[in-house]
């Protein structure tokens, strides 16, 4: 009967495709007011003066809020995660074209959006900075002039800004020395490899409502990952107590980052206060382009290696493109900063990461949280140098990579990240050796103008530490449960995976237990749903809270039997004593037996926490960094048209190891869907700025995979090396398999045609390109390549 | 998108010309309206007035063949319509590849080949394959009826010759040689269902080894379908073989002049026009 393992369907499945599930898009209220929003449209500048006196006379207009009405209001006007540096409305100041300057409240979204155009805006232009590398000199426009650290997050406290510059974050990891590693070298390679902002689109835009009751008290619906963190964040904004705002979240349609943290929330509950209505903003897709993006980054890589195979020592320089606010950058600088270097055992490793303002649509979290970024870079090169050095990269990789007890250059000891399973299960789906021996000996065959090659990468993401989840599991006197969760279900299947995990634990059908929305009135606080760590966070205080209840349900039935509570066990809803199982009482008999009366509710709490040991400012090191590592690695096969330069992925191959899968199914789901999202974002996905603008900031210029786009082949395998801290050993896995995709297409590439390309993506044209420069050069094969001679 | 615009569903042809006989071009007509909603969207164009076919529908769909061969196609045929149909699977096979390709399934249950003509858009699959043809269009007003060649239709971005008062009521496609073999290449460079970056569509006749008609049109490179005439007199007489082909491929990328936009530049766009005139024509010559 147990419910581990087990592919359960989805929970919410039929209601989804049946058009009945509850989205806050849908959602109304009587009296709503709508609210659309005028945006900048300049990079840089300063408000002179807004005129709104047109637009509030629009029949059904009720109100047009600027930053000078937040001005007068007992308010906190900034908020964000890491900094409080992005204001509810503009503020005398535009930071990128698209930064909300008014809101329009009207009686119907056309009345207000049409209201939007007759708001007069004069602005007085500064000069814009839009590349990474020149906001992070000295002299650069500043973007900032005053940074406000939030310290809502303990993770984040140690790294301070820098003032007077657009550097919001300079995070530092050294180990070993460097210096000496270096001179140990026999070869030293240097390359730069950068990737493009690109952007989520969940089908289900960013959209919350705002209500606040007679006597002040708020009330938030919104689409959006982190509903603790929208309560105490809007709390700070609206100077109320949390226990005054209420934060409810039903399904999203589709998250992957973008609805992390506050994004529209604030400025819908300022609203609402100033109207006393309730007010509902539901952006448009082309909004939700220069809402978030992905971090775009230049990634510095200096590595020197040994003659007999070794990596001795790696120099990471990263610039993480963070646009006009902060938002989680700084922790994505940090937490995936220090994973720069790969997922090898390298003796010195120095890590310089930074995170730079620039006038360009805000950059945050996207599933995989800056790793791909890095893996692109770390994955690409060890595929050089094995070229380089006539290494088998599989075998490269083999004899470095982290294993069992190894120390991480944070200084952590490596502990259940089954890396060198996963170069197994990679090097057999794909059939490497035999295309890499094959390779060795008879060339690659061209086909017309077709080459088809093999490429495999591997990466590594250590899990969002520290962190906090609260769950409450309710028995009912007829033996059905509920679980109390803030985590959300996004579309990953959390409802489905939590609620297993009660009942795993309570010996029930999953059918028994209900998992309860989030509602910060009713579900405890969760950090976030985020950073493939609901399973392992939430799962730990749902299996927690749920071990409390069986506690107490055996206290019960122990004094009825006259046993121990050790010689007990669930089974098929009853409690039944192990060595005599004729002995047994159902659920609601022990409800019974506890309150004297068939009812009242058996209740188990748990707030899971994690250890932590906070890194040393200066080098980053420490032994207790994260709670859990999680790797995943990918092998493709690609045929590349070398006439017009386009990739088609043939075979892709994801493999993570996810400690336990709890359902199979869906953990094959996480893995397949996260590596297609990362197939649009190697081949074609990529915003496109002019001045600042997106000039692609729709869906039809820019283009997702369809299935069309979908490789012939695909297959996502799971392996489990079971974490002895996890829910039954289960670790995450909603990004696991996004790491690795690009560098191994890449590297794929690289096989097949001896051209590497450093910049993502790998787009017909970049590619025809980089074929065309290298045919064009007599001899090497590698563009940018340096190599130093020992001595 | 502006919202004071007039919605009107005419219930007769006449009705419809009546609504656009002032010539306002203010007012537009809607059929399919995959096209028209989307640049409508994005704040391009801000109707006044908008005419639905809505109602006439029933009248203007219709796929017919005369004794000759030729085909008529009433302008509010669906891509769908053309693409299920065994009259144009019979007389113009290339159409009925060519729209597999189109878009997706949910854009060619609705999108009508009156629309996608006079959208004048050059990133579109069907004007290259009909100007290859030698199609023709039928406008009509309230005052006049009059037939214009495709080759004179496109004037450049969202332009045609149709006047504002006029409607584009029926597509007449002459019969072609049976003797023709005709391809049409899409190549995008985006996702699959992309508007094409470049699409070639050719037909070509050898007789006794020698090109006897040759016809090719490229699209979506430049801002309307191109004929290209000089490449198509270099192979009339000729032999078709490897090195002749070569020829032409590199005449096409010098005459061909793209616009550089999100989906290639100037340089890409010329390449990818040499690589598939180079396929079309070795495609075509291998079949013929």
């Amino acid at each position: 009967m147990s419910a581990l393992g087990k592919s359960y369907k989805r929970i919410e499945g039929m209601s989804k495709v049946t058009g009945q599930t509850e989205y806050v898009m849908n959602m109304e209220m009587p009296g709503m007011l709508h609210v659309k929003l005028l945006r900048s449209t300049i990079p840089h500048g300063l408000i002179k003066h807004i005129d709104v006196s047109a637009a509030e006379q629009i029949p059904g207009v009720i109100r047009v809020v600027t930053g000078e009405d937040l001005k007068s209001m007992d308010i906190n006007p900034y908020y964000g995660p890491a900094f409080r540096d992005q204001p509810v409305l503009a503020i005398d100041k535009v930071r990128y074209v698209g930064d909300p300057v008014a809101a329009v409240i009207a009686e119907d979204s056309k009345i207000a959006e049409d209201a939007v155009n007759y708001i007069d805006v004069e602005y007085k232009e500064l000069e814009p900075v839009f590349d990474v590398l020149e906001a992070a000199q000295p002299g650069a426009p500043v973007i900032h002039e005053v940074i406000r650290p939030a310290g809502s997050f303990a993770d984040l406290k140690n790294l301070l800004p820098k003032e007077n510059s657009n550097i919001c974050i300079h995070y530092k990891l050294r180990h070993g020395d460097m210096k000496k590693g270096f001179e140990q070298a026999d070869h030293i390679f240097e390359d730069t490899f950068t990737t493009p902002a690109a952007v989520h689109l969940p089908m289900e835009q960013h959209v919350a409502i705002a209500y606040a009751e007679p006597d002040g008290r708020m009330n938030i619906w919104t689409a959006n990952q982190s509903p603790s963190f929208v309560r105490s964040e809007v709390a700070h904004v609206l100077k109320m107590p949390e226990s005054r705002l209420r934060v409810r979240v039903p399904y999203l349609g589709g998250g992957f980052g973008t609805k992390l943290y506050v994004k529209i929330e604030a400025l819908v509950a300022v609203l609402a206060l100033i109207v006393k209505k309730p007010v509902k903003l539901a952006l448009t897709m082309d909004e939700v382009f220069i809402t978030l993006t992905k971090h775009g980054t230049v990634f510095k890589m200096k590595t020197g290696i040994t003659n007999d195979g070794r990596i001795i020592a790696r120099h990471c320089e990263v610039y993480w493109d963070g646009g006009a606010y902060a938002d989680i950058g700084p922790r994505i600088t940090q937490k995936s900063g220090f994973t720069a270097a790969g997922p090898y055992d390298i003796p010195n490793v120095h890590i310089d990461s930074y995170n730079v303002y620039t006038n360009k649509a805000p950059a945050g979290a996207f599933r995989g949280f800056g790793v791909p970024q890095l893996v692109w870079a770390y994955e690409s090169q060890m595929d050089i140098i094995a070229e380089k050095m006539g290494w088998d990269p599989l075998n490269f990789r083999r004899k470095q990579v982290l294993t069992e007890g190894k120390i991480h250059a944070t200084g952590q000891k490596i502990v259940s990240v089954g890396l060198d399973k996963i170069i197994e299960e990679l090097n057999t789906s794909i059939g490497w050796e035999e295309f890499f021996k094959q390779k060795q000996s008879n060339g690659i065959v061209k086909h017309g103008s077709k080459i088809r090659a093999k490429g495999v990468a591997i990466g590594l993401k250590a899990v969002l530490t520290p962190s906090i989840s609260g769950a409450i599991v309710t028995l009912f006197a007829d033996g059905s449960a509920s679980v109390y969760c803030s985590t959300v279900d996004m579309g990953q299947g959390s409802d489905t995976i939590m609620g297993q995990i009660a009942a795993e634990v309570l010996g029930l059908p999953r059918e028994k237990v209900h998992v309860v929305h989030p509602d910060t009135d009713v579900t405890p606080y969760d950090t976030i749903t985020a950073a493939s760590r609901s399973t392992f966070y939430m799962g730990n205080a749902i299996y927690k809270a749920a071990e409390e209840v069986k506690n107490k349900i055996f206290e019960s039935a122990a004094e009825f039997f006259d046993v121990k509570p050790e010689h007990l066990a669930l089974q098929d809803e009853k409690v039944i004593v192990v060595e005599k199982p004729e002995l047994s009482m159902t659920l609601g008999e022990v409800v019974k037996e506890i309150f004297h009366m068939p009812a009242g509710s058996i209740i188990g709490q748990n707030v899971y926490e994690s250890h932590y040991q906070s890194p040393d400012p200066e080098t980053g090191q420490s032994e207790d960094i994260a709670i859990f590592w999680f790797p995943g690695g990918t092998a493709v096969e690609i045929e590349v048209d070398t006439e017009t330069g386009k990739i088609d992925v043939l075979q892709l191959i994801s493999v993570g190891d996810v400690g336990k899968a709890i359902n199979p199914f869906n953990v094959h789901q996480q893995l397949y869907g996260a590596s297609i999202m990362q197939l649009g974002q190697a081949l074609f996905e990529e915003c496109i700025f002019d001045y600042g603008q997106m000039i692609n900031a729709n869906m039809a210029d820019y283009k997702v995979p369809t299935f069309k786009d979908l490789p012939a082949k695909t297959e996502t395998i799971i392996v489990e090396v079971p974490h002895p801290e996890g829910p039954f050993g289960a670790k995450g896995v909603g990004e696991t398999a996004s790491f690795a995709v690009q560098p191994a297409i890449a590297n794929a590439l690289y096989q097949a045609t001896g051209v590497r390309v450093k910049d993502m993506p790998l787009t017909p044209e970049r590619v025809l390109q980089a074929l065309k420069q290298t045919t064009n050069r007599s001899e090497s094969t590698i563009r940018d390549f340096k190599e130093k001679a020992k001595g | 998108m502006a919202l004071d615009f007039e919605w009107i569903e005419p219930e007769s042809l006449e009705e419809v010309k009546q609504a656009l006989s002032s010539g306002d071009i203010g007012t537009r007509i809607v059929s399919g309206g995959t096209a028209l909603s989307l640049i409508m969207k994005q704040g391009i164009y801000s109707p006044e007035r908008l005419v639905s076919l809505k109602r006439v529908k029933q009248q203007l769909n219709y796929i017919k063949a005369d004794e000759l061969g030729n085909l008529y196609i009433g302008c509010m045929t669906t891509l769908r319509d053309m693409e299920l149909s065994p009259l144009v699977q019979k007389l113009a096979p290339v159409i009925i590849d060519a729209l597999h390709h189109v878009a997706n399934p949910r854009i060619r249950y609705v999108a009508s080949i009156g629309g996608n003509l006079s959208h004048g858009d050059a990133h579109l699959d069907l004007p290259p394959i009909l100007l290859a043809m030698g199609a023709k269009i039928k406008a009509e007003s309230t005052t006049e009826e009059r037939w214009i060649e495709l080759k004179d239709f496109f004037h450049g971005y969202y332009e045609t010759s149709l006047e504002p008062s006029e409607i584009l009521t029926e597509v007449f496609i002459p019969k072609q040689d049976n003797r023709l073999i005709g391809t049409y290449m899409k190549y995008t460079t985006l996702s699959n269902d992309d508007w094409p970056t470049l699409g070639v569509a050719a037909f070509l006749r050898i007789e006794d080894g020698i090109v006897s008609e040759i016809r090719l049109v490229v699209s979506a490179v430049t801002d309307v379908p191109t004929q290209l005439t000089e490449v198509e007199e270099m192979l009339w007489g000729k032999s078709l073989d490897e090195e002749l082909i070569e020829k032409a491929a590199l005449r096409a990328y010098d005459i061909v002049e793209p616009l550089e936009d999100l989906r290639g530049s100037v340089w890409y766009k010329k390449e990818m026009v040499k690589v598939h005139i180079r396929r079309v024509l070795n495609q075509l010559l291998l079949e013929a």
